[in-house]
């Protein structure tokens, strides 16, 4: 069940133990947008509250409950920000909670984004092997589930669809793992000969196998409906999904949510 | 907890010692140590033996993959669990190198320190790190395992 949310009074907790630097940059910036799960309506009580920012001086603040970026008019107003993940994702799922969206007209998944996101993988990708025998059962799965992710929003950047949260690719990961073969291609594309993908993949899925009740959320925003769409392969069929994940819990994995996404 | 903790014994410190060639063997196979600025320094900007493709060295040779460092770290790290020096947490959670260390010396004591500047040097932006910050991130190492050796034998206590 959804449950409301005074973001305001939100972030007015998360911020108020923070240094009195934070405090004053953020009352003092022209654009206050929060971001992320709780934008999208997909937090827990254990999420953090991203925050973006416009102000005078760039920086950002990152602790369990706060991840705060503050950019420069400047910045937000390049082509290269227009261009980037994150300010798609803002642009696509941020609320603003002071100022206006004036940069939000400008945006466009650039190029740039789609480069950063294959040379992430093929990085990982190159240098894993060499390691993988060295490395402890729970960094193989943060690895696991790190390229997964990264490719499945790569999949998103190229179909030019903002990157959702991250609770909504676990979630259709493990929900419907047999219909995502996408994100095992392309992984494997980039893979060096020798190293099996499966072996990567399945490094992480003893971090997603324990279970506690999750929260029951309806996706009814229609760009989370059209990420599914996408990462699910429905893009042609226009099929209606009821989508009801099983939770999941565990090591880099996102706090329990149950997702019903219709898909139109 | 506390702010300075007590530190592990020396067979402890020896092992976290050893287990730091795991990052050092990396920046040496990336030309370090190096001795000028990444101008006046080859050694790195050849690359040759390495496999990248061409749209990997479009920022120039003289950056270094931030992915690269990040896995030598968790196979340092490896080695701390394999070696019962670190546990995991709960659900197999991996721990950082920061929390690690904070961990087992204290949040103000100077390896504490050193290692949250050093990890601030190789987080790399976009996904990138520059020559300094490598080069820093270096010096910031084999100060740590000099403190390290140091406590070891006992003359930095």
């Amino acid at each position: 069940m959804n449950r409301p949310i005074d973001i305001p009074l939100l972030l007015e907790k998360r911020i108020s133990t923070e240094s009195r630097e934070l405090r004053q940059a953020v009352a003092n910036a022209s654009q206050v947008v929060i971001f992320g799960s709780t934008s999208a309506g997909l937090q827990t009580s254990k999420s953090d509250l991203d925050v973006f920012c416009v102000g005078d001086t760039a920086f950002k603040f990152k602790s369990a409950w706060l991840d705060l970026t503050v950019s420069t008019r400047a910045e937000v107003e390049s082509a290269d920000w227009l261009g980037s993940e994150l300010a798609n994702h803002i642009g696509c799922y941020g609320i603003w909670l002071r100022g206006n969206p004036d940069w939000r007209d400008g945006i466009r998944i650039g190029d740039h984004a789609i480069d950063r996101k294959r040379r992430r993988i093929k990085a990982f990708m190159r240098h894993l092997p060499l390691a993988w025998d060295d490395l402890e059962s729970g960094y193989r799965a943060k690895y696991g589930i790190k390229l997964r992710r990264e490719t499945q929003r790569l999949i998103l950047l190229e179909s030019g669809v903002p990157v959702p949260p991250t609770v909504l690719l676990d979630n259709l990961w493990i929900s419907h793992r047999d219909r995502c073969d996408d994100v095992l291609l392309k992984l494997q594309s980039v893979c060096p000969a020798g190293f099996d993908v499966e072996k990567l993949i399945n490094a992480a899925s003893l971090a997603t196998m324990s279970a506690k009740p999750g929260i029951e959320r309806n996706v009814n925003h229609p760009q989370l409906q059209r990420a599914a769409q996408v990462l699910l392969g429905f893009e042609q069929r226009g099929s209606f999904v009821p989508l009801k994940t099983r939770p999941i819990v565990g090591q880099f994995i996102s706090d329990p949510v149950d997702l019903i996404i219709s898909v139109p | 907890m506390s702010r300075l903790a007590k530190p592990p014994d020396r067979d402890v410190l020896a092992k976290i010692s050893n287990a730091i060639e795991v990052i050092e063997q990396h920046f040496q196979w990336q030309g370090f140590p190096s001795k000028g600025t990444a101008e006046e320094d080859e050694i790195d900007t050849d690359n040759s033996d390495k496999d990248y493709d061409l749209d990997d060295s479009e920022e120039g040779s003289d950056v270094f993959d931030a992915e690269e460092i990040e896995i030598a770290i968790d196979a340092f790290l490896s080695q701390l669990i394999k070696n019962e020096i670190v546990k995991k947490g709960k659900g197999n959670r991996a721990p950082s190198m920061e929390s690690v260390f904070n961990q087992m010396f204290g949040e103000d004591h100077e390896v504490a320190k050193m290692v949250e500047e050093f990890e601030e040097h190789v987080a790399g932006y976009f996904g990138w790190i520059s020559f300094d910050d490598m080069k820093k991130a270096y010096s910031q190492l084999m100060t740590i395992k000099e403190i390290l050796a140091k406590m070891v034998d006992g003359t930095n206590e």
